[in-house]
């Protein structure tokens, strides 16, 4: 989803977000040794709300411990980078690293529990589709294309699509993105096994990159600052019982990252009251499916994302009951659910409608009408793959720093998102962007690519991008999630305002597209 | 006596070297006679600091930002045709880092593919070199590190080596035009000398010492003002030793973010790059 978490310039709920956490001295200033906010110690607004300040606590595993051994022995591997998590942040990165010329002589190695994934043609995909699909930006396709994955992935199967609407279920106020005439394309639905499969391809091809399936970490050992001695490197043993040293260890391993617990990073996190149910559906009629559909329940987002001309990704975040009822009805009491979702007007608040059509009437004296403010109809569901039902909790997560010495966080492991804005690979992909430039130039200058001093340039870099758009997102959620009539009146009519202005709207594309 | 000493701080040093040894006494407490270019004092202060080199962050560090690609550029521009993306870009080409310390610049340079040859008058920095650089895969062959001076090793390795670098080194010898006359000495005909100093102004008075030390990152007794060296005089050695300037560029600290970064003006620190003819 496009980036329409910038859509009102009058958020007022961001006054109410308490959760400074997420923001540290660092996000804004690029001192190396800026101390930590003093902020993220602040008590939630609402007690029902769980959340877990982490940023002080000891070390999580018990066997974690700094090594005072002596030097390891000649059988330990050495390489200069071992990324964890071979997911689609993970291997992203490692073929970024691996394409890079630079980066020729050096040694790097990727690491995933899971087994090899097989390889996925036309052939044996199949008509069904996954449910877990991802709404990829033009920036993640630059970066797919430039590591050589990107052709895999359209020879496989996805689709772009050109326009996004996005509406209240509490008012009639909505807004539309698209490029000028629908010619480019706003994001593509890729399923998550395609992306993976398609680099899983290309670090076949990579002969400095060596991957390892089925192997998981059973202890890091971190690297002792200030000395350079053996055990300035950092240490991992492996679950098959050997050890691997490297110069950086880059954890890419999802929201319950092992490498961030080891590395002792803090990290804010909360868990949302919703979980995201998501399922394949079958439209009722074919049609060119090139519109992306959001809807604000009161009891949170629903989307249809296209997947081909009859088919549709849903992925629906709502209460933690509501999910669980969703996930055990039957077939037809399930799309009769998603159906009543996008169609019904049950929450409207009808002095809000009353007012809302002025306020559209004088908009529209101050911006011609034009076919974007033009209200389109969601397509129906009349059905839905069989077994692709499935709910997973939601909640947001932010490391307080992303680097410490030799160990870096990339995707989910760093940052944690809600779905509402289609936002979390992107950002992974992002840091995979910037992490792979940060560490070529590290070597362009001979510098030991795990050094701190090189690090903390993608630590800032970063924060200061992630950490405005998920206070953003969470403001949203929070924002759209009340029937409150004094905050729909306000997010209504932002809404219509911000739909009428065109160069906002072309602003947030652009930066969403980033 | 050298073991007492060398645990104290440099002003306690002073202080207790100043009762216990006649000043007119000259120290020495290195193997080489040479005393020509190598100021005994700057060695032991040198010697003594070995332990802190590397520690983060770290200014020498931080200059391979600039100090670096000058380098790699330079080689790549005068010496070898090729694309700077690549890995190993200074394969083949022997560089010889004088007053090397810890080797920070020296490492940088080796994993750029060069074969570096260290050397330093203080064996404490040499020691600390040695151990840090031997923990490293990526440093094992194409780097060495001799305890010794440039005056000595022109008498085995003169027109050796395809670049001689001397960073932040000018400022601490004794004799200047002897100094740099070894360097030259040293290089190939047609090599590339890089040297990296500050510049004797009021500014670079303030900068690196007032606020450096005093109330800096930078230890006390690093620097003294009158072993400055301002680039025209620089440039004028050189060419009195047939070298001719192609660059020469100032450079600047900014510690918030703990980077260097080029600048015009050259009157705090500079760097210069020339080629022998």
């Amino acid at each position: 989803m496009q980036n329409f978490f910038l859509i009102t310039a009058n958020m007022m709920a961001l006054s109410g977000l308490q959760h400074c956490g997420i923001l540290t001295a660092r996000a804004f200033s690029s001192s190396p040794t800026a101390p930590f906010s003093v902020l993220h110690h602040l008590r939630p607004i609402s007690s029902s709300k769980k959340i877990v300040c982490t940023c002080h606590q000891k070390q999580i595993s018990p066997r974690q411990q700094l090594s005072t051994d002596g030097p390891s022995g000649s059988d330990t591997a050495f390489y200069d980078v071992v990324i964890v998590g071979g997911g689609m942040a993970g291997g992203a990165l490692a073929c970024a690293l691996g394409n890079e010329a630079v980066l020729a002589d050096k040694k790097i190695l990727l690491l995933d529990r899971a087994k090899r994934p097989s390889k996925l043609t036309r052939e044996n995909l199949g008509s069904d589709y996954s449910n877990r699909v991802c709404a990829l930006n033009s920036q993640s396709k630059k970066l797919l294309s430039e590591i050589g994955a990107w052709s895999a992935i359209e020879n496989l199967r996805c689709k772009p699509f050109h326009r996004m609407q996005v509406w209240d279920a509490c008012s009639d106020s909505m807004i539309t993105f698209n490029h000028p005439d629908l010619v480019q394309e706003l994001a593509y639905i890729v399923e998550n096994d395609v992306t993976v499969s398609a680099l899983t391809e290309q670090l076949n091809t990579l002969h400095n990159v060596e991957v390892k399936y089925e192997t998981g970490l059973s202890n890091l050992k971190l690297p002792m600052v200030g000395r350079m001695d053996q055990n300035s490197w950092v240490n991992l043993t492996l679950k098959d019982r050997s050890n691997v040293t490297t110069r950086l260890v880059v954890g890419a391993d999802g929201a319950n990252s092992e490498i961030r617990k080891y590395g002792g990073f803090g990290v804010t996190r909360w868990t949302y009251d919703q979980s995201a149910v998501v399922a394949t559906l079958h439209l009722a009629e074919e049609t060119e499916n090139h519109v992306a559909w959001q809807r604000f329940l009161p009891t949170g987002p629903i989307a249809m994302l296209p997947l081909n001309g009859s088919q549709s990704s849903l992925v629906w975040s709502t209460s933690h009951e509501a999910a669980k009822k969703l996930v055990l009805m039957s077939d037809d009491d399930f799309v009769e659910a998603v159906n009543h979702a996008f169609w019904d007007d049950s929450h409207h608040v009808a002095s809000l409608d009353v007012v809302s059509q002025i306020f559209g009437d004088f908009l529209k004296v101050l911006q011609p009408d034009d076919s974007s403010s033009v209200r389109q109809l969601p397509p129906s569901v009349s059905g839905i793959q069989t077994g692709s039902r499935a709910k997973f909790p939601l909640g947001l997560g932010h490391a307080m720093h992303y680097v410490k010495p030799r160990i870096a966080l990339v995707g989910d492991a760093a940052h944690r998102v809600h779905p509402l804005a289609g936002q979390g690979i992107n950002l992974g992909f992002g840091d995979v962007v910037c992490l792979k430039e940060v560490i070529v130039q590290s070597a362009l200058r001979g510098e030991d690519l795990g050094s701190i001093g090189s690090l903390t340039e993608y630590e800032t870099q970063r924060q200061r991008h992630v950490v405005p758009v998920m206070m953003v997102i969470d403001a949203l959620k929070r924002l759209y999630s009340t029937t409150n009539p004094a905050a729909v009146f306000a997010r209504s009519l932002g809404l219509q305002a911000t739909n009428a202005l065109k160069p906002l709207k072309e602003a947030l594309i652009g930066s969403a597209s980033r | 006596m050298a073991k007492l000493l060398r645990g104290l701080t440099w002003m306690q040093r002073r202080r207790k070297s100043s009762k216990l040894v006649h000043p007119s006494v000259k120290v020495q407490r290195f193997y080489t006679n040479d005393t020509k270019t190598v100021d005994p004092k700057e060695v032991e202060f040198f010697g003594s600091e070995a332990n802190n080199w590397w520690r983060e962050p770290n200014i020498l560090l931080a200059m391979n930002q600039t100090r670096v690609p000058l380098i790699r550029d330079a080689f790549m521009h005068h010496h070898i045709a090729g694309d700077v993306a690549q890995s190993r870009q200074l394969d083949g080409i022997s560089i010889l880092d004088v007053g090397c310390g810890g080797g920070i610049l020296s490492e940088a340079l080796v994993r750029l593919g060069a074969t570096v040859t260290g050397i330093d008058a203080a064996s404490g920095m040499v020691e600390a070199a040695k151990q840090h650089a031997s923990v490293d895969p990526s440093l094992h062959d194409r780097l060495r590190y001799l305890n010794t001076t440039s005056s000595d090793l022109v008498l085995t390795e003169a027109e050796r080596f395809d670049g001689v670098v001397s960073s932040e080194v000018v400022e601490h010898v004794s004799d200047l035009e002897g100094f740099l006359g070894d360097c030259v000495r040293l290089t190939k005909p047609g090599g590339s000398i890089f040297i990296t100093t500050i510049n004797r102004t009021w500014a670079a008075y303030v900068l690196t010492i007032a606020l450096g030390e005093w109330l800096g990152p930078v230890p006390r007794g690093t620097h003294r003002y009158q072993k400055f060296v301002a680039p025209e005089r620089l440039k004028q050695i050189l060419q009195e030793n047939n070298c001719e300037t192609k660059f020469l560029r100032g450079q600047m600290y900014n510690i918030l973010t703990n980077k260097w970064s080029w600048i015009s003006n050259t009157s705090i620190s500079y760097a210069l790059h020339a080629i022998k003819t």
